[in-house]
């Protein structure tokens, strides 16, 4: 039971926002949305001396699940921050948004502690339904435009999960995960592994099921789209690291390594004429998708590199995410035109987040980086690791080129920008992580060394 | 003081960090203040524990490299050979500190110039305490990086700037030689501390010592000026006269010499190294005191006297007797500073560096013209004063470890030497005044570090017991004793010649007024520097430049311009090209998913048959 607690506390402070707000107390419902998620990582410290399978094996509170738990709650945290503020001036008046984020992260967080497929699904599903709705809560065009196509694409790739996990069961006779079973070569288990790679492939926005991705970024929310551009993918990876056991099956690794290199390509030479910075942000986690995607092929091996890829990951991308917020949707390139001598403080954050994504030292995104590639080297993939690169290198343009727009472009209107206090706290966090873990990473990695 | 000698260097470099970064809003007053005596406690230091040292002291501050099997630790060494150097660098500095206030009074970069001369000594004091080759590299670029500074300080003059560039340049070539030395090295001994190296050096191979210790000396021909790559100290007297005094008369030029007896056991294993280490220093000598005999420039006279003297250290360390060449650095270092000192004094006072245009300044300017005559005795070697003492140590050396011709080249040079000097004395101080203005003499706060240097330069080189002694603890330091009347005839050689060389100088330039005498062709190429620079600009400069000219144009902007644009025109191309496969389409977007788990279920199927 005790392996609910987290769960039962970020349903319960859900359900009493969702009461709050009912009789229009808006703050009061931000205010249990905020408590729920420090109580909810509270509780994941005094699991973490408790480790182990729960609930007949339902749930798995390993390390990695509890240390992705806690990412999960971290950054649905900084959203959090990052959409306080700007969901008034947008026109959300409703309180519905964080307590949509609440239960999100409570199926991101049920996805990354089981190893039953079926949980898995359960948790998948209670995610994407609430980013349905989350996608669509800007009440405009752009914004339904998303909401309906992620859900029907989104269900079209739940259905594929579901019948990847109707062929397992109808091989293995249940739905856990074992080793002995992924590592079989019949036809049905790589029929079946084909089908529920498919359906992640899919939340981790990978070649060919990426195709989502930017429409729904552009049109949801700016703070919706940082969470879909983290929360999801640390959902979806690590659920994926957990039937990484499929892949000593030829045709499936072949499957994920034409999808990385299709995805690292892709993903860098379209966002090099992205016009719209969050249309840029979408391929740019593409990019980013297919590199953490590469630590999969060693399987658990690759584990800590995949979470600290994604520990890094989530701070710049959520900073950024924090700079495009306070633009208040104005979303193209040209916008942040002169952008450094009306709002300083905000182009150098985001210019520091450019850097710290293109992959510069001191930052934490080229450790990351490094340590992601250079631990799928030496697992033998030297020639991927090289087409990434070369991928990356693209990368510098685009990123640049925001900050070439802001510092080295005038023009004669002021940016539209505003300044929310607690989304500026969230920029400051973020750079300050970054640079932690870009300068000082070894405690991190002690930790992730030792337990994952 | 053993457990404090590493705070030596530390003083200048706070009195740097602090001007560096308030020198914009501190008075004048305060730096005059600050900056001398920081060097000043640096001196103090520097003494203390040299009156106290027995042995060696290394201090391991902390493991500044660690990667892989490097590991290079922030140490410093104080022995009796660094012991020297930190003495006689933070002493002559600080006079030069006090020097400067009255000598830089009116320079609107006063406060830069402080920073500069700082960061000057504490480089200096760091590559002459380091430990190990690394760090003595950073002083060793740190030291190049502030006489750059110092050369190009009066950057509005475009002969300053150009001088300051030329230095830069002419260093890298030697350090690029330097740092490929450090790299051998470690590949030979697996670790760079100096004692390390000394100590083992019989494990490597005499062909391999030779390569490594003649690569470290081609950075000592670059920073210490000797052939070929003198070229940069003439044009460096562009800079402040104090500068020319502290940094390219008395201590950063000698740091090839210090580096050569650092590493000694190391040039003595190769043997042909130590070999060439003395005949370029003896050829360097004569040949840039023939090109002193013609100059008119009072600073260029200076210059190329130092590049000799300069010469016969290296000479004296590349026969084998280190002692004798680290006490004429020593001695130098007060005598040369002081010429430069008095010749900044004279310039101060008539406004010009050209000698033609002085002339007669004996009564108007007293005190310099005694200091100065008194340094031009010590280079001329006059019984009792110090350089007498150094330079005859190292011309016995010479004749006693079989190197005549060395010694005679060397012999001749003295004679060289008492020439020119007394003709800039004569051209000065004698006869009639030939500028316009009136000369007057500088202010005492320049007068007193003169007459403290030429003090020592009288007593610089009255040392009751041989410098070989003092060194000895070293280990590789041998003491030759020589027996007396050999020893006088020696001397008598080297004191004839210059005492001949005066009496010339006398007969031209104060006789003949220097009229009548006219060497026609002979003089025209000494007067051009033997057309060096031309030289190397026709076999380098020139060429390099058209080259680059050509790689320019063709190589660059043809190939490599039109590959990156290309590259990049076609990734933004490509970039187009597939961004029109997002139709924004809901049902083609159906479709990319069901085409990913088609081609999928064929890769599943394929792998079945």
């Amino acid at each position: 039971m005790i392996a609910l607690v987290p769960l039962l506390i970020l349903v319960g402070f859900g359900i009493i926002a969702l009461v709050l707000d009912l009789f229009l107390l808006r703050w009061w419902a931000k205010l249990s949305g905020y408590a729920g998620l420090i109580a909810a990582s509270i509780s994941l410290f005094f699991l973490f001396s408790k480790r182990g399978k729960f609930l007949n094996g339902l749930l798995v509170f390993d390390a990695k699940g509890i240390y992705a738990s806690l990412l999960i709650l971290v950054f649905t945290f900084l959203v959090f921050l990052i959409a306080d503020g700007y969901d008034l001036k947008v026109g959300i008046v409703e309180g519905e948004l964080y307590i949509l984020f609440l239960f999100a992260a409570a199926g991101a967080v049920v996805m990354v502690t089981t190893s039953h497929l079926l949980v898995i699904f359960v948790g998948m599903e209670v995610l994407s339904v609430a980013s349905y709705a989350l996608a669509g809560l800007r009440k405009d065009e752009l914004s339904r435009e998303a909401s309906v196509k992620y859900a029907i694409l989104g269900v079209f790739s739940s259905v594929f999960f579901v019948f990847g996990m109707a062929l397992y069961y109808g091989e293995t006779g249940n739905l856990f995960i074992s080793p002995e079973a992924v590592a079989n070569p019949s036809p049905l288990m790589t029929a079946a592994a084909l089908f529920l790679f498919a359906g992640l492939m899919f939340k981790a926005s990978l070649v060919p099921f990426h195709i989502w991705t930017p429409d729904v970024y552009q049109g949801s929310p700016s703070p919706v789209a940082g969470f879909f551009s983290i929360v999801t993918k640390i959902a979806a990876f690590l659920a994926f690291l957990r039937i990484s056991g499929f892949l000593v099956n030829p045709a499936v690794r072949w499957f994920l390594i034409g999808s990385i290199i299709l995805t690292v390509i892709y993903g860098n030479f379209v966002a090099l004429r992205q016009k719209d910075i969050k249309r840029l942000m979408a391929y740019s986690s593409i990019s980013h998708a297919g590199y953490m995607a590469m630590a999969l092929l060693l399987g658990e091996k690759g584990g800590w590199a995949l979470l600290f890829y994604l520990s890094v990951y989530g701070f710049m991308n959520l900073g950024s995410f924090s700079v495009i917020s306070s633009l208040v949707e104005n979303n193209s390139l040209d916008d942040y035109k002169g952008l450094s001598k009306a709002a300083p403080s905000l182009a150098a954050g985001m210019a520091f987040f450019m850097i710290s994504l293109a992959g510069f030292p001191p930052t934490g995104g080229f450790l990351a980086k490094f340590f992601l590639f250079s631990e799928v080297g030496a697992g033998g993939y030297w020639w991927l690791v090289v087409i990434a690169i070369l991928a990356s290198l693209l990368s510098v343009y685009y990123y640049l080129r925001v900050v070439v727009y802001m510092y080295m472009k005038g023009r004669v209107e002021k940016p539209i920008f505003a300044y929310f206090p607690s989304s500026l706290l969230a920029m400051f966090a973020s750079i300050l992580f970054i640079l932690e873990l870009g300068i000082f990473p070894r405690t991190l990695i002690y930790f992730l060394r030792i337990f994952i | 003081m053993r457990e404090l000698f590493w705070l030596i260097p530390l003083f200048p470099a706070f009195g740097a960090a602090f001007l560096i970064l308030f020198g914009r809003v501190i008075s004048r007053k305060l730096v005059s203040w600050l900056a001398p005596s920081l060097v000043g406690l640096s001196f103090l230091f520097s003494l203390l524990s040299y009156i106290q040292l027995n042995g060696v002291w290394v201090k391991e501050l902390f493991s500044w490299i660690k990667v892989g099997n490097l590991s290079i630790p922030f140490a410093l060494q104080f022995d009796p050979l660094s012991s020297i150097m930190a003495v006689t660098v933070s002493g002559v500095s600080f006079l030069i500190h006090i020097y400067s206030i009255g000598y830089m009074a009116n320079d609107w970069g006063y406060n830069r110039y402080f920073a500069y001369l700082n960061l000057f000594t504490f480089s200096m004091l760091l590559l002459v305490l380091s430990a190990n080759l690394p760090l003595m590299f950073i002083g060793w670029e740190g030291v190049g990086l502030c006489s750059y500074l110092l050369i190009g300080f009066w950057f509005e003059k475009d002969a300053a700037a150009d001088a300051g560039k030329k230095a830069f340049i002419v260093n890298r070539i030697g350090d690029f030689g330097f740092l490929l030395g450090i790299f051998l090295l470690f590949t030979l001994f697996g670790n760079l501390s100096f004692n390390y190296i000394n100590s083992h050096v019989s494990a490597v191979s005499p062909g391999i010592a030779t390569a490594a210790a003649l690569l470290l000396f081609v950075g000592a021909t670059g920073k210490s000026a000797q052939l070929p790559l003198y070229i940069w100290l003439p044009d460096a007297m562009e800079g402040p006269t104090p500068v020319s005094a502290l940094i390219h008369a008395a201590t950063m030029v000698t740091a090839g010499v210090y580096m050569v007896s650092r590493l000694f056991p190391l040039y003595q294993h190769s043997g042909f190294a130590l070999e060439l280490v003395a005949w370029v220093g003896i050829i360097t000598a004569i040949f840039a005191a023939t090109i002193a005999l013609a100059q008119n420039d009072i600073k260029r006279v200076l210059a190329y006297s130092t590049i000799s003297q300069i010469g016969y250290m290296f000479a004296g360390v590349g026969v084998g007797a280190v002692a004798a060449g680290m006490f004429h650095l020593f001695t130098h270092a007060f005598f040369k500073s002081l010429l430069f000192l008095c010749a900044g004094a004279v310039i101060h006072g008539v406004g010009t560096n050209d000698m033609r245009k002085m002339g007669g300044l004996r009564k108007a300017m007293p005190v310099t013209f005694w200091t100065f005559l008194i340094a031009a005795l010590t280079i001329s070697g006059i019984p009792g004063f110090s350089a007498f003492f150094s330079k005859d140590e190292i011309l016995k050396e010479a004749y006693l470890s079989g190197h005549k011709w060395i010694w005679a080249i060397g012999v001749i040079t003295a004679g060289l030497t008492a020439f020119y000097i007394f003709r800039l004395i004569f051209m000065t101080f004698y006869g009639e005044y030939r500028g316009e203005g009136h000369p007057h003499e500088a202010p005492k706060v320049m007068l007193i570090p003169m007459s403290i240097l030429a003090l020592f330069s009288i007593i610089g080189g009255w040392f009751p017991k041989s410098f070989a002694h003092y060194l000895s603890p070293l280990g590789y330091i041998k003491v030759i004793e020589a027996s007396h009347s050999l020893e006088i005839y020696l001397l008598g050689a080297s004191l004839i010649l210059a005492i001949i060389g005066i009496y010339i100088a006398w007969l031209v330039y104060v006789k003949r007024k220097g009229k009548g005498w006219n060497f026609g062709f002979v003089y025209r190429v000494i007067y051009g520097k033997y057309y060096v620079d031309e030289l190397y600009n026709f076999l380098f400069v020139t060429p390099y430049r058209k080259g680059s000219e050509l790689i320019n144009r063709y190589f660059d902007k043809g190939v490599i311009d039109r590959t990156v644009e290309g590259s990049g025109e076609a990734a933004l191309g490509g970039g187009n090209l597939l961004s029109k496969l997002q139709t924004g389409l809901l049902k083609d977007y159906g479709l990319w998913m069901a085409t990913g788990i088609i081609i999928g279920l064929f890769l599943a199927i394929r792998s079945l048959l």
